[in-house]
């Protein structure tokens, strides 16, 4: 339901170590030079007014994407993502210039919304994880890097529990199924058998989580020391 | 005699917000190289003694003297613990790093990690690549893995909480043999337990919680432990088929089959067991009758249809592992009667049948109070009465009673025993040969990739 | 159930334990994974404010930590990140801590909103409304015109506000049931 993106966990050694995971196969836009050219063409895209600088910046993407390795049903999933707001643009825009100049205007624009936002998607999804982790890992405070990742690692379990609670109180005659949540009178059960214990269940576990760190001598003022993995010893 | 690791010297604690201590007044040594035990009912106050000793117990009062084993050195622990669920307790996605995680927290150089995360593997048995994931491990090897990644820290004292809760025959083998092992290495080692027959020949000392939450001295031998279950009342299963189970298979996550080629039918009225290792597959075959997840192969029909959530309601009733997860209502009449209120029927006849199935459980006292407040095993007893108030036709049990003590497990099956003497069928999981429950009228097997049914 | 509450406070009641920590996380990826899962494909914007509104005010409802809801809204704005999710690249993180920051401001200003159901829909509209910023900065910087900035941005901001008020309606009993089983 949620996807694989939530079956993959985030070691928090990873995070906390500043490790590099699974890089890509074969040579790739080192992580800086990439971040510098998504920031540089978003920046351009927000800043052109005309056709031209927007071929200039959709070459200057399709380059990007080809230095990053990335997959081109990117520029298939930007599209999907932006293609409602381009609409309204356009709508908005003939509504109140009419339809010659609106349309032109609006695609115009709407094509500066894509390259302005399509940068930093292609930056993010060819970033290797354990990279953007090291790099949240400086940026954030001690604590706040090992719960991103510890949570991320956790959350398959949080949900399958979830998901075991729902069935059983569904068995159980609770209206919480979906076609219940429309009936106002069924929002009660909801609250009361599912939502309720959901946020107790949250709590015990992270609850769990916290003393299992604990236990094995987490602090978050304690400087830490990195395991070097086998390939890196 | 060696000063001893552990004193405690009337050393009692109360909870922020409980009316009464959890600890009362307890004085305890433990020594280098012995083994203790530490029995008692669910609920005790077995696990917070582990929490004191470890010094991790929350906000409270305590009273009393503590003192327990300090690091000698940077880079150890004065004292390990390896709690029960394992689940909650591994961090990292390959083998080297979760042994290793202790070490980092410590701030040991990275350069003496390598060597100290290999020999803890080796005093566990553990003979796995650093690089190997966790995920793919057994039961067993996940509490083999947990111990390493304690022992890794050096403590001098291994605080165990309830080991066997957790792991299968062959598991509790393997842990025997390990804590043998650390015995002779000069390392303490207490154990919270209360069904510690696997570990006999090892305990030193045995010691006893009661419900006040004071300590006894306790010699508690194998003739004390509860015998199995026997029924009388039992009447023959029909002949209605209510699950039909042919060449099925199923995946569990993003793995392969668990097990597949599986046929097999149950009848009403029949009480069906079904056993095997950990991780063998046996709450993914519960999942599967409930409705949870499809077959990845083969045919099931369960009541005479395909098996979901919404056409088994009413008729389906399951109770997982810690069933007061499933508690909601304000008082435990209410609980009971949810699904009854559901289901209609005048406030009177409501009352009648609630307190009744209150009376069968021993809670009729408790028919007003809070379920949330109740003791470990009364929360079992109403999450029981609960699935069971609309008399459901086929009941499900994925191993709900673990943790709970002898008195609560026997009334609980008072009860199902009750309901499947009227004809509701059971299916219940479980992976520990000895435990206490009625004899079944069929084990499904779950081991070598598939399910096989035996007759009993 | 052993609860690990708060652990002694060097700070007063301003300490984040890490029990706490983990379960603003938690709600921080659930509020992820609701807005993957039930990505309504209706054209009507502002649809994921039903999620991330209630498990905002949640998390500050159920963690007595002042700046709860942002630390949940920056951590959910990290993991979209790391995910790669969503448009915006690492302007994600801007939508999530906004409306975060929203409903901390609202409750430090006044405690006890999230008590009365009058309270909850005031702070979830104010917090929701905070995707008019979003929206009409992205678009100003783009140089579209001031009259259908403001057009559009305030046709999103109302669908996040519609859909942000519906999800928050359930927040104040969550809370009250929570706090009779002495919970939180």
């Amino acid at each position: 339901m949620f996807g694989s993106r939530f079956d993959e966990g985030v070691s928090p050694r990873v995070c906390l170590g500043r490790k590099s995971g699974v890089e890509a196969a074969g040579w790739s836009l080192p992580l800086a030079a990439k971040l510098l050219i998504a920031f540089a063409l978003s920046g351009l895209a927000v800043a052109c007014r005309g056709w031209l600088g927007i071929a200039g910046l959709l070459l200057g993407n399709l380059g990007l994407l080809v230095l990053s390795r990335a997959d081109w049903a990117i520029l298939l999933q930007a599209g999907r993502l932006l293609i409602g707001q381009s609409l309204i643009l356009v709508s908005l825009y003939v509504i109140r210039f009419g339809w010659a100049q609106g349309i032109a205007a609006g695609a115009q624009l709407s094509c500066q919304l894509l390259l302005a936002f399509l940068p930093g998607m292609i930056a993010l999804q060819t970033i290797p994880r354990s990279q953007l982790t090291s790099l949240l890992a400086r940026l954030l405070p001690s604590q706040g890097a090992f719960v991103l990742a510890t949570t991320l690692h956790f959350f398959p379990l949080l949900l399958r529990e979830m998901k075991t609670l729902y069935a059983s109180q569904v068995l159980r005659g609770c209206r919480i199924m979906p076609r219940d949540l429309f009936k106002p009178w069924c929002w009660q059960d909801f609250v009361q058998a599912l939502l309720v214990p959901a946020v107790v269940l949250a709590l015990a576990l992270a609850g769990d989580i916290a003393l299992a760190a604990k236990a094995r001598e987490f602090t978050p003022q304690r400087q830490r020391t990195i395991w070097l993995s086998e390939d890196r010893q | 005699m060696n000063s001893p690791l552990v004193e405690l010297r009337s050393f009692s604690f109360t909870y922020a917000g409980a009316r009464q201590a959890t600890l009362r007044d307890v004085s305890l040594l433990l020594h280098s190289g012995a083994c203790h035990c530490l029995t008692g009912a669910t609920g005790s106050g077995k696990s917070t003694l582990a929490l004191a000793l470890k010094g991790l117990l929350p906000h409270g009062s305590s009273s009393g003297y503590l003192q327990r084993p300090a690091a000698a050195e940077s880079g150890r622990a004065g004292v390990g613990l390896v709690m029960q669920n394992p689940e909650t307790q591994l961090f990292a996605d390959s083998i080297g790093e979760e042994v290793a995680f202790g070490l980092e927290n410590l701030a040991v150089p990275a350069a003496d990690m390598a060597s100290r995360v290999l020999a803890a593997l080796q005093a566990v048995g553990l003979d796995r690549p650093l690089s190997g994931p966790v995920v793919p491990l057994s039961m067993g090897e996940k509490y083999r893995l947990l111990l390493a990644a304690t022992l890794v820290m050096r403590p001098q004292l291994l605080i165990l909480d309830e080991p066997a809760a957790q792991l299968d025959s062959a598991g509790l083998r393997d842990l025997r043999q390990v804590l043998t092992g650390l015995k002779q290495a000069g390392i303490a080692i207490l154990i919270c337990e209360h069904r510690p027959s696997f570990l006999f020949n090892l305990i030193d000392h045995f010691w006893r919680l009661d419900e006040q939450g004071r300590l006894h001295p306790g010699l508690h031998t194998q003739e004390t432990e509860a015998q199995p279950f026997v029924d009388n009342k039992s009447r023959l299963p029909g002949e209605v088929v209510v699950i039909n189970a042919s060449g099925l298979a199923s995946r569990r996550g993003m793995a392969g089959e668990i097990w597949k080629d599986a046929s097999f039918q149950v009848r009403r009225g029949e009480r069906v067991l079904v056993q095997g290792s950990n991780g063998a597959g046996k709450s993914t075959l519960l999942h599967l009758l409930a409705g949870l997840q499809p077959p990845s192969r083969g045919n099931l029909a369960v009541l005479g249809r395909k098996p979901s959530l919404a056409g088994l309601r009413g008729r389906l009733a399951c109770l997982l592992q810690n069933p007061q997860k499933q508690l909601f209502e304000d008082s435990v009449a209410a609980e009971v009667g949810f699904v009854l209120r559901r289901a209609g029927g005048g406030r009177t006849e409501l009352a009648e049948k609630v307190s009744a199935l209150l009376e069968t459980c021993g809670l009729q006292h408790l028919a007003d109070a809070s379920p949330h407040k109740l003791s470990f095993g009364q929360k079992h007893l109403v999450a029981l009465a609960s699935v069971l108030a609309s008399g459901p036709e086929l009941l499900l049990l994925d191993d709900p009673f673990a943790g709970l003590d002898d008195a609560s497990l026997k009334r609980a099956w008072a009860l199902l025993l009750e309901r499947n003497s009227h004809g509701t069928t059971l299916v219940w999981t479980s992976h520990h040969a000895d435990e206490i429950c009625p004899c079944p009228h069929a084990v499904l097997r779950v081991e070598g990739g598939t399910i096989v049914r035996q007759s009993v | 159930m052993i609860v690990n509450s708060n652990d002694p406070s060097l700070f007063g009641r301003f300490h984040l334990s890490l029990r706490d920590a983990m379960f603003l996380g938690f709600c921080a990826a659930l509020i992820l994974a609701l807005r993957m899962a039930f990505r309504w494909h209706l054209g009507i914007s502002g649809h994921a404010m039903f999620f991330t509104i209630p498990l905002l005010l949640l998390a500050r409802g159920c963690v007595t930590f002042p700046w709860a809801a942002s630390c949940t809204g920056a951590l959910a704005g990290c993991m979209a990140m790391l995910l790669g999710m969503g448009k915006g690249g690492p302007l994600i993180l801007l939508k999530f801590l906004l409306p975060a920051l929203c409903v901390d401001a609202a409750i430090w200003l006044f405690p006890l909103l999230l008590t009365s159901l009058v309270g909850c829909m005031a702070v979830a509209a104010i917090s929701a409304a905070s995707k008019f910023i979003n929206a009409a900065l992205a678009e100003w910087l783009l140089g579209i015109d001031i009259a259908i900035i403001l057009q559009h941005a305030l046709l999103e901001t109302a669908g996040a506000v519609l859909f942000g008020v519906a999800g928050s309606m359930l927040v104040p009993s969550t809370l009250k049931k929570l706090k009779a089983r002495g919970v939180i």
